[in-house]
């Protein structure tokens, strides 16, 4: 199968080093292969959401730690979001159960934090973890 | 790129903050401590006008909640103007959608 290889390395804990990474992928997924501006800002959201998470929640803000990411595409059409952090990992299945029906709940018990993840499932086609919960694998149909 | 000014025109039983660019993790900070001080204890409704606004992710929505939560102490308001149609899809995954008042007219 073909893989096109669009970023391979670690990225460090910081906010601004994140947010511009993600911008260069989407900017050469728009202007290099021809990506929708509406599925380039659903893969924004995904990178961003992915990476906030694993910066805070897996490495805990430790700025000593970093994440690894691989960004490809498979075949013609498949995007492939690989997330891995150096923290303790989390219990996936604990968090995926979580409903995130917010109509439920009295507007001063919303919380303020929780909805990247879910985010995430509802734009992308696929998505897995390891076993230890700090890697996480996505994949999106770009049409 | 984000910014946020307030555009009142003499109203003062509201705060109107007209939103354009880029809240995301690089400028959440400055949306969250610039949000807050305009809306103070909540005490008036607040208008986001959001034509502009072309990306928000959820610490951006986090802090709209938390917003909310101000002004709903004092039976008052959030209404959202104006959202682009893929952002609007961010408050419909979230359900935060049946939360605020969206609106597509001023």
């Amino acid at each position: 199968m073909k893989v096109k290889k669009i970023y391979r390395g670690f990225i460090i804990n910081d906010a601004n080093v994140v947010c511009e990474t993600v911008r260069a992928i989407v900017s050469y997924l728009e202007n290099s292969l021809g990506v929708s501006s509406d599925q380039s800002f659903d893969v924004k959201i995904i990178l961003n959401e992915l990476l906030q998470n694993a910066i805070e929640h897996g490495n805990l803000s430790n700025c000593d730690k970093k994440v690894y990411m691989d960004v490809c595409i498979r075949g013609e059409d498949v995007l492939n979001i690989t997330i891995k952090d150096q923290g303790q990992g989390f219990d996936v299945d604990k968090v995926l159960k979580r409903k995130c029906d917010q109509t439920e709940r009295d507007i001063m018990d919303l919380p303020e934090c929780g909805r990247g993840l879910h985010i995430v499932r509802s734009l992308c086609d696929d998505i897995s973890f390891n076993q230890r919960g700090n890697c996480i694998t996505v994949k999106k149909r770009l049409l | 790129m984000f910014e946020m000014t307030v555009d009142n025109h003499g109203s003062s039983d509201k705060v109107r903050i007209v939103l354009s660019g880029e809240i995301d993790i690089s400028t959440a900070p400055e949306f969250k401590t610039g949000l807050y001080e305009l809306i103070g204890d909540g005490t008036k409704n607040v208008e986001l006008i959001c034509d502009g606004l072309t990306y928000i992710d959820s610490t951006g929505l986090g802090i709209l909640v938390g917003a909310l939560k101000r002004v709903k102490n004092h039976q008052n308001n959030v209404y959202i103007l104006r959202l682009r149609d893929n952002i609007r899809k961010l408050f419909r995954i979230t359900g935060l959608d049946k939360v605020f008042i969206l609106e597509d007219a001023v």
